[in-house]
This record gives structure tokens, C-alpha cells and sequence, in this order.
């Protein structure tokens, strides 16, 4: 308890060396957060990209990608039967320029039968202002909606198809947000019985997939979680080069700390050997000094968090104003535990060394007046 | 006869700092008795801080025997020594020493969060015992002069209860009249029975003693009732 006040005093009364220092700690922190948070938005785009919950994407064998594939929609009545799934979803993908509120936009449309929004995304489709459209009706993301600036209800023209604007959604996905979505109905005019791709949940994707490609002529089932993981390796390497950036920031966060600390040590000799006269064991006063090191490090690492964050939903921010850019962060609980864990290590490492001579300092030499 | 609380037998003290040697104790033989009020004087240089360290653990003699809390030291860990400072002995010091984050009573409670935890209590106790009014028991070590401060570090270094207060020069920055209130508190102290074993170079002190102990050039010159010492 004692030991805590002084060490939270020692602080205070050098204001603007432990500023310094926290903020060299917080710098570091804030850079392993971003970079994760980023990292995860990154991965979590990729899997929306590759069938949101689906554990399979049936396309046409001949396509390149879902998106580009064209398929009759025929096709997920028969996958339905298949043993073994447990739920499917037809998905329509269109890129092309619409009219909105008189302005022309290419944009791209995603068309599932109403209620399967969720489902395709991966993640919850959070209606905004208005709702999620019915029938005749269309929504944009959110990303989409600032772009294009329309008023709810304002017609929406696909070129020889008109819905009605119902609403604006958000979802954790910044991909999803540049989307415009509606339902099958909505445009059977312009698809006729032509669906993209089918969304297959299974629990057992490998059998399954053997299974539709066996019995229907023509398609291929993609196994997300496979695909995923090839995408989230590449990305790997984007994010251990990130890591190791943040673990250079940390690290000269960590020798601001020591070195904070190590000038502590020596204008508090008389201070260390009064501790000793009283009854401090060396390792006791290692303890105090780590203490120190420690708060340091976790009010930087906790200052990190909170840059990190902010500063990361800022730049992330106006990349999308001012380029258009759109970028997922995802800040889950791990990411902060990461920044804390990092913040203890760099309180620990860069305290032991000071608090070593610390612990040496002899008392009788240091009570001597001068 | 008392018990005997610490004893040095030939105690030897080198230092060695870098080409000089310095023989700060040639041969100290010295018994301090419970319940006794011991003075040892002498020139400065003459070796008195030295020798006090040694009786309260804080420093190890280069040669001879100290037995403190009825254990030879020389043999000791860093964490046994620490319990006989923490607990059997209590340091005063001319320059107080109080740490300047702490307030009063958190510097005398922090000896009891090296012990058995921290007893606001007792601190008080202590603090009034020592004649320390209970407005500057939240002041911190500056806002209080030196005699206040003076009386904090003892109020300290009976903490833990200990069986001997270690005084060094505990008057040596006061002025004379708060000197003597200082003088009054070790002199109340011992009445109670505590032992005191006091360094100074003001002779006028020693007769607040039972007990005079000279030393000089490392070496004890002379030892007898305040008015046996000549000097
Ligand atoms: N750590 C040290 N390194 C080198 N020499 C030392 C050290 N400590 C003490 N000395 C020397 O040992 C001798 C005795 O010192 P000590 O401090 O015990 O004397 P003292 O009697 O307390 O003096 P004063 O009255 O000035 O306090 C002195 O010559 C001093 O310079
Ligand atoms: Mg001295």
C-alpha cells in the first residue's frame, strides 16, 4: 500500500519526465494495437469477401470467382437435398451503375431472398436509418450511403428496374458498407433465373462438397474456411512485419522507462539506503522500484489502448473521406489484453535493470553526509 | 549484571576506495547493556558512524566479532540482516532521513509494512509519544521544521518496537533549544528502558548519559561515567 502511494508520488513530483516517459510507452502500445486491430478488420473482410458464415460457396465450375459466376437457380433446390446441410442461401451479384436520387453510381448489388442478410455477411446487418429492404425496396452500407449523400425513399434505377430507397445498414465489415442490397425479387427482371452462387452451411464442408460436385453437372463447391485460411497466410506476413514494428516502438518506449528509472535510482540513493536502514531487503527494494517501472508502463500501455483506438478510427476515418478508402478495424477484448500484456513486459524488462542497482546501492555509502 | 544487547569484539573496519586505505576501526571491543544510555564521542574521522553501523547491522565489520539479537552478523543473509535493523534496532540520523513522499505517518508506518503491516494506531501512539501534535501527523517531511522532523525519525525507528535506538548525531543540525526537547524525548525513552546508544562530537551531551565511550583514531581511548571522561 505504501509502497503503491510512493511510487504514484514519485510520478507526480516529476510531471514532465513521467509524461515523457508514459508517452513513450503509450506510443508503442498504441502501434500494436492499431496494427492489430487493422490486422483483424483485414481478416474479418476477407471472410465476409468468402462467404460470411458459409462453410461452402457453390459457383459455376467455368468462373473465376462467386461474384463473376452465374448460375440457374435451380441449383439450390438440389444442394438443399443433399444430406448433411443444414441451410442455403441463393446470392445474386451485380456490379453496375445505378441512379440514385438523380445521381449515377457503379456500385455493387448483392440480392438474397429477405432475412438472409446476416447470413451472407457473416456478422449482424444493422439498419441504420430506415430498414432492410423487402420486395421493391433497396438498401445501401453506410460507406455507400455518405458517398452518395440520397434521401430515404428516393428512387433507385437499375436500368430498367426502380426500387425504392428503404434504408441505410451498417456491419462490421467496411466491404459490406460499400454495397447495395435488396432481395431476389427485387430484381428478377434484370437476373431472370440466373442466381451468382449458393451459401452452404454444413458441418461437414468436405463431404458435402464432394457430394453437389458429384451430383450436379457444372459446379464447383468452394470450402470458405480453406480459402480463408490461404488469404489470412498471406496476410500473416503483413501483420508479423507490423508487429515487428510495434515491437521497435515498444522497445524504445521500454528504454525511456529504463532510463527514467535509472536516473530515479540515482537521485534517490539517500532515499534507498534510509529504506535499508529501516529493515529493507534487497529484494524489497528491487520490488519498490519494479513498482514504479510497472505503473509507468500501465498507465502508458492503458494511455496506448485508448490512442490506439482513437487514432486508428480517426485515420481509418479520413482515408474513407478523403480517398475513398475503406478499411476494417476490429477491436476485440484480445486486441487490449495484447497491448496490456506488451505494457507488463516492457514495465518488467525495462524496470529490472535499475531496479537490480537499485537493490546494490550500499546503504552506508549513501547515508553519509556530504 | 544487565544482558548485553550488542557486542563487538576486536572489530576491525577497512575501506578501501581506490588506491587509499582507510582503517576506520583498529580493534573495537565494546558491550552494550539493556536498559543502558551509552554516549560514544570523538573527533570527526574518528570512527563513531562507522562503528554505530556495525551495531545495527548496516555494515559488516572487515574483522572481529558482532553479536547483535544474540547472532554473530559476519555469518548473515541480506534478508536476517534486514530483520535485525527492521526489528531489534532503530536508526536516528543527524540529517533525519524521512522519506520526503511519505507523509509523518506513512514514514512511521513504513517499517511496520516491512514487518507485520502497517498499525495507524500504534504510529500515533508513537508520534505523540514523541511530542508530535496530531496536525502534522498528514504534513509531508518539508512542511515541518527540524525538530518536528527530528522527532518523526524517532518516532520511526521505534516502529517495530526495537530493543536498541541507534542515534547519529540525532542534535547535530538543531538549534540549541530544540536540541535539548530532542535530548528530553532519548532521555524519556531510556527512562522507559529502552537502550539508547548515542554518537556525538558535542561533549556538552554526554551528561545525559550513564555511560561515555571515546574513541579516537578508530580505537576507544577512554570509557566511564559522564564525569570519569576527561578529555
Ligand atoms: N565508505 C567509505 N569509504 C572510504 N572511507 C570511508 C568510508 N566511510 C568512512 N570512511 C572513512 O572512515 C573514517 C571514519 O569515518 P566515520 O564516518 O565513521 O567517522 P565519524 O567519527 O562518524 O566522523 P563525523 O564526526 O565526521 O561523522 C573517516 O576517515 C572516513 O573518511
Ligand atoms: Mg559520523
Amino acid at each position: 500500500m505504501i509502497t503503491l502511494k510512493m511510487a504514484v508520488r514519485n510520478l507526480a513530483r516529476r510531471k514532465v519526465r513521467s509524461l515523457i516517459t508514459i508517452l513513450g510507452v503509450a506510443i508503442g502500445i498504441s502501434a500494436v494495437v492499431s496494427i492489430s486491430s487493422v490486422a483483424k478488420g483485414m481478416q474479418h473482410d476477407i471472410k465476409v469477401a468468402l462467404g460470411g458464415s458459409a462453410s461452402l460457396i457453390v459457383k459455376s465450375k467455368t468462373a473465376p470467382d462467386p461474384l463473376s459466376s452465374l448460375l440457374d437457380q435451380s441449383v439450390e433446390e438440389r444442394v438443399r437435398r443433399i444430406p448433411g446441410v443444414k441451410h442455403t442461401v441463393s446470392v445474386w451479384f451485380n456490379n453496375r451503375v445505378v441512379t440514385i436520387g438523380g445521381r449515377r453510381q457503379p456500385i455493387m448489388i448483392a440480392a438474397v431472398e429477405r432475412g438472409q442478410y446476416d447470413f451472407v455477411v457473416g456478422s449482424r446487418v444493422e439498419p441504420i436509418r430506415g430498414k432492410l429492404p423487402g420486395d421493391g425496396e433497396a438498401a445501401l452500407g453506410s460507406l455507400a450511403w455518405n458517398q452518395i449523400r440520397p434521401r430515404l425513399g428516393d428512387t433507385v434505377d437499375l436500368g430498367g428496374v426502380k426500387l425504392r430507397l428503404a434504408g441505410e445498414f451498417r456491419t462490421s465489415s467496411q466491404l459490406a458498407n460499400m454495397c447495395m442490397i435488396t432481395t431476389l425479387d427485387s430484381v428478377k427482371a434484370l437476373r431472370g433465373r440466373a442466381v451468382s452462387c449458393v451459401f452452404v452451411q454444413t458441418s461437414d464442408p468436405r463431404r458435402v462438397k464432394r457430394e453437389i460436385e458429384r451430383r450436379i453437372p457444372g459446379v464447383e463447391a468452394i470450402e470458405t474456411s480453406k480459402a480463408v485460411q490461404g488469404m489470412i497466410n498471406n496476410l500473416r506476413t503483413v501483420e508479423i512485419a507490423g508487429l515487428a514494428l510495434s515491437c521497435i516502438a515498444g522497445i524504445v518506449g521500454g528504454l525511456g522507462v529504463a532510463n527514467t528509472m535509472l536516473m530515479s535510482v540515482l537521485e534517490r540513493r539517500r532515499e534507498i539506503g534510509v529504506m535499508k536502514a529501516v529493515g529493507a531487503t534487497r529484494a524489497r527494494v528491487m520490488k519498490i522500484f519494479l513498482v514504479e517501472s510497472m505503473l509507468i508502463s500501465l498507465i502508458g500501455g492503458a494511455l496506448g489502448c485508448v490512442l490506439g483506438v482513437a487514432g486508428t478510427y480517426v485515420v481509418v476515418d479520413l482515408l474513407q473521406r478523403l480517398e475513398g478508402k475503406a478499411i476494417t478495424m476490429i477491436v476485440t477484448p484480445d486486441t487490449i489484453l495484447r497491448g496490456f500484456l506488451v505494457a507488463i513486459g516492457i514495465g518488467v524488462f525495462s524496470g529490472l535493470y535499475p531496479a537490480w542497482k537499485a537493490a546494490k546501492v550500499d546503504p552506508v555509502k549513501a547515508l553519509r553526509h556530504e | 549484571m544487565a544482558e548485553v544487547v550488542i557486542e563487538l569484539e576486536g572489530v576491525r573496519k577497512v575501506y578501501n576506495s581506490g588506491p587509499t586505505r582507510v582503517e576506520a576501526l583498529r580493534g573495537v571491543d565494546l558491550r552494550v547493556r539493556r536498559g543502558e544510555f551509552l554516549m560514544i564521542v570523538g573527533p570527526s574521522g574518528s570512527g563513531k558512524s562507522t562503528l554505530l553501523h556495525i551495531m545495527g547491522a548496516l555494515d559488516t565489520p572487515t574483522s572481529g566479532r558482532v553479536k547483535v539479537a544474540g547472532r554473530e552478523i559476519s555469518n548473515l543473509s541480506d534478508r536476517e540482516l534486514a530483520r535485525i535493523r527492521n526489528r531489534y534496532v532503530g536508526f536516528v540520523f543527524q540529517e533525519f532521513n524521512l522519506i520526503e513522499t511519505l507523509t509523518v505517518l506513512e514514514n512511521v508506518m513504513f517499517p511496520m509494512a516491512l514487518a507485520d503491516g502497517e498499525d495507524e494506531e500504534r504510529a500515533k501512539r508513537l508520534l505523540l509519544k514523541v511530542g508530535l501534535s496530531e496536525e502534522h501527523f498528514d504534513k509531508f517531511p518539508n512542511q515541518l521544521s527540524g525538530g518536528e522532523r527530528q522527532r518523526v525519525a524517532i518516532a520511526r525507528a521505534l516502529a517495530n518496537d526495537p530493543e536498541v535506538i541507534l542515534a547519529d548525531e540525532p542534535t547535530g543540525q538543531l538549534d540549541t533549544k530544540n536540541s535539548h526537547r530532542i535530548m528530553e524525548v532519548f532521555k524519556s525513552l531510556n527512562e522507559d528502558g529502552r537502550t539508547i546508544v548515542m554518537v556525538t562530537h558535542d561533549l556538552s551531551l554526554t551528561r545525559w548519559a550513564d555511560r561515555v565511550v571515546v574513541l579516537r583514531d578508530g580505537k576507544i581511548v577512554e570509557e566511564g561515567s559522564p564525569d570519569e571522561v576527561t578529555l
